[in-house]
């Protein structure tokens, strides 16, 4: 089964390679992140993160208090270079709300009895019962891959400037971060994998290091003077690494 | 004679495992396990 709906703003491509998985299961997948995006979107005056925002919603519901406490915890671990509440800015906890519905929305298809799967969120990737191979896309060359790497069950994200410019700014100076090109995150959860992506990048060369130290991440990197920066566990299926 | 029966033994023996090897390549095929050299199934 395969299936591809915008939301978000970004395409989403789902595959399942079990027959017996009903199309509800989804089905399932989409409304949520239909759903998602009409709560916690920051350009969406009636969503809760606006609501919030605003000071209109005294009472966070329990999954908006879980996203909130994800950006605390990434703001604290980085010494405030990842900052969703940034001065003269209106609170934007999207670079955590996109891993963590995800990675809710692989467990929806787990739980329908989804073994084999695929999940590709705008270049977020979630998959289970691999192999799968997942490209990382080459930071100057949108129709090239740096680097290819091999999933069995697990999450991936890259963070870069290429998508939509400078727009990840270091909190400590209120800069874009320029320090990276691109760098990608392999982790257990989507949740964690996009979370520290965008954090490290936040941080620039020094988030390299950094997300490197946590339990269960790796990291491929690609700094501003195009050098490859890779942990040694990256799961590189084959390296066309010529970023030049 | 004998050689005879012992050729035909092996033939039968070889197209069986060929068809098992193939049978196996197959199966890869369909999960996606051989993917041909620069596919992928995402990009990230």
């Amino acid at each position: 089964m395969r299936r591809v709906e915008q939301v978000m703003g970004f395409p989403v491509s789902l595959r399942i390679d079990d027959a017996s998985v009903p199309e509800s299961a989804a089905d399932a997948v989409f409304a949520w992140l239909h759903q998602v995006d009409a709560r916690f979107s920051p350009f969406k005056p009636d969503s809760e993160v606006s609501r919030l925002d605003r000071g209109e919603l005294s009472d966070p519901s329990e999954d908006l208090t879980e996203i909130l406490d994800l950006c605390e915890h990434y703001r604290t671990a980085t010494g405030g270079a990842f900052d969703v509440r940034l001065p003269g800015r209106g609170l934007d906890p999207c670079a955590v709300v996109k891993g963590w519905s995800v990675q809710r929305a692989a467990e929806l298809l787990r739980a329908a009895g989804a073994k084999r799967f695929c999940l590709n969120a705008g270049g977020d990737v979630v998959t289970a019962g691999g192999p799968w191979r997942v490209g990382v896309r080459h930071p100057e060359h949108a129709d090239q891959l740096c680097t290819v790497l091999h999933l069995t069950d697990g999450a991936v994200a890259t963070s870069a400037r290429y998508e939509r410019g400078d727009h990840i700014i270091d909190g400590r100076t209120g800069r874009p971060a320029t320090g990276l090109l691109s760098l990608t995150v392999v982790a257990p959860t989507l949740t964690e994998a996009d979370s520290v992506a965008t954090a490290a990048f936040a941080m620039g060369t020094e988030g390299v290091h950094w997300a490197a130290g946590l339990e269960g991440c790796e990291v491929f990197a690609v700094d501003a003077g195009r050098q490859v920066l890779r942990t040694p566990g990256f799961p590189t299926a084959r390296t066309g690494a010529t970023v030049a | 004679m004998s050689v005879a029966v012992a050729a035909g033994g092996l033939a039968v023996w070889l197209l069986g495992w060929g068809a098992a090897v193939a049978a196996w390549v197959a199966w890869r095929g369909r999960r996606g396990g051989e993917a041909p050299a620069g596919a992928v199934d995402a990009v990230a």
